[in-house]
């Protein structure tokens, strides 16, 4: 936005700024009006200082914006940079999520109180629902990378692909594994051919899919590509999974977590502060396993390179 | 802590070889996920460290 337009029209240089945040955090406060009241202020409080921080920087410092976020496009975009940027981050990701997982599972396991009608083997949630979240997660990050990659070409985004879907395999194995097993003294049954049940097992093969489809083409770019594009298509399945609880009828309870829901979480803070702590350090070992598989990539893809021998030698 | 004892965190009222199962199974798995992740990458790094290696070689003959 050019801010002498603006003015020659009559209004003050950041007046459609100034609007735009405005109705977006407006927008904010209404979604979460009906949250608990700790978990609204908590949201209210971090959104509008995060706005207006982020605002007063904006019009102080415009250049310095646009030059940081092209900056950060190109220097993730470009594997000797991203190789390096990943090398010091990871030491502090691997601790914060190893941190997160060990307190949360041990809190979920030992501290929290029992479910009024599953009793103890409820416990198991602080692993499946972490669990299937990242595997979710994973897909659509992998989405993403995917249309970059298609879109773009950016080699960055195929090393990504390539990154994720093992994670995305692992995690959708183990919510599925540790499903089943909660179902047994739960619902009677390891498994049902359920809608959330069956969408899960197809969101664990697309994953072996586009690691097969990467094993399978000799050419890198090739793979990446063809990647790509099993990525793109498969969000629509990870929709699918999301929505199949309520679109049919199913053995699979609703959600009971909702960051904006009318009533809020249906899940006690008790029993909610572990699962949360769990989520995060779920996607922490997201963070470090991407990061350490990607490093591994760029370092195979750019053999050649000075740089890698260098840093290898 | 919820549970008296140890033992009885181990036998978690009736659920006991469920709860402990799945975080057994799961907790490998994911732990395989990471040791995998690291391997892989230690492997490259000496199967790059041959190629040059080699191509030395090659280029003194």
């Amino acid at each position: 936005m050019s801010s002498d337009a603006v003015s020659r029209a009559g209004l003050p240089a950041h007046f459609f700024a100034v609007s735009l945040s405005a109705g977006l955090l407006a927008l904010m406060t209404w979604f979460i009006w009906s949250a608990p009241p700790v978990a609204r202020t908590v949201w209210l409080a971090g959104g509008w200082t995060f706005g207006v921080l982020f605002y007063y920087g904006a019009l102080r410092y415009p250049h310095w914006y646009w030059q940081t976020l092209e900056r950060w496009y190109h220097q993730l975009g470009s594997p000797p940079h991203f190789y390096r940027i990943a090398g010091l981050w990871l030491p502090w990701l691997v601790i914060i999520a190893t941190v997160l997982c060990v307190v949360g599972v041990v809190w979920g396991l030992a501290f929290a109180p029992p479910h009024h009608e599953q009793g103890n083997s409820y416990r198991i949630i602080y692993l499946h629902v972490p669990a299937s979240s990242a595997a979710l997660m994973a897909y659509v990050a992998m989405g993403v990378a995917g249309l970059v990659a298609l879109v773009w070409r950016l080699k960055m985004a195929e090393i990504a692909i390539k990154a994720i879907a093992p994670f995305g395999a692992i995690m959708a194995a183990v919510s599925l594994i540790s499903g089943a097993i909660w179902g047994r003294p739960t619902w009677g049954t390891y498994w049902i051919w359920d809608a959330r049940l069956t969408s899960m097992l197809i969101l664990l093969f697309m994953y072996l899919g586009v690691i097969a489809l990467q094993n399978a083409i000799r050419d890198p770019r090739q793979a990446g590509q063809a990647a790509s594009l099993l990525s793109v298509v498969g969000v629509i399945n990870v929709v699918i999974v999301r929505y199949s609880v309520d679109w049919w009828q199913s053995l699979h309870q609703g959600s009971s977590m909702s960051m904006f829901g009318t009533a809020g979480s249906a899940i006690h803070p008790s029993m909610l502060a572990p699962l949360l702590l769990c989520m995060f350090g779920t996607y922490f070992l997201f963070a470090v396993t991407v990061l350490v598989r990607a490093r591994t990539e760029i370092l195979w893809r750019e053999r050649k390179s000075a740089w890698v021998r260098e840093e290898v030698a | 802590m919820h549970f008296d004892s140890l033992a009885e965190l181990w036998q978690m009222g009736v659920h006991g070889p469920w709860v402990w199962s799945a975080y057994g199974i799961c907790v490998a798995l994911i732990a395989l996920n990471v040791v995998w992740a690291v391997h892989r990458g230690r492997r490259v790094r000496r199967d790059i460290r041959g190629l040059i290696r080699r191509q030395s070689l090659q280029e003194k003959q």
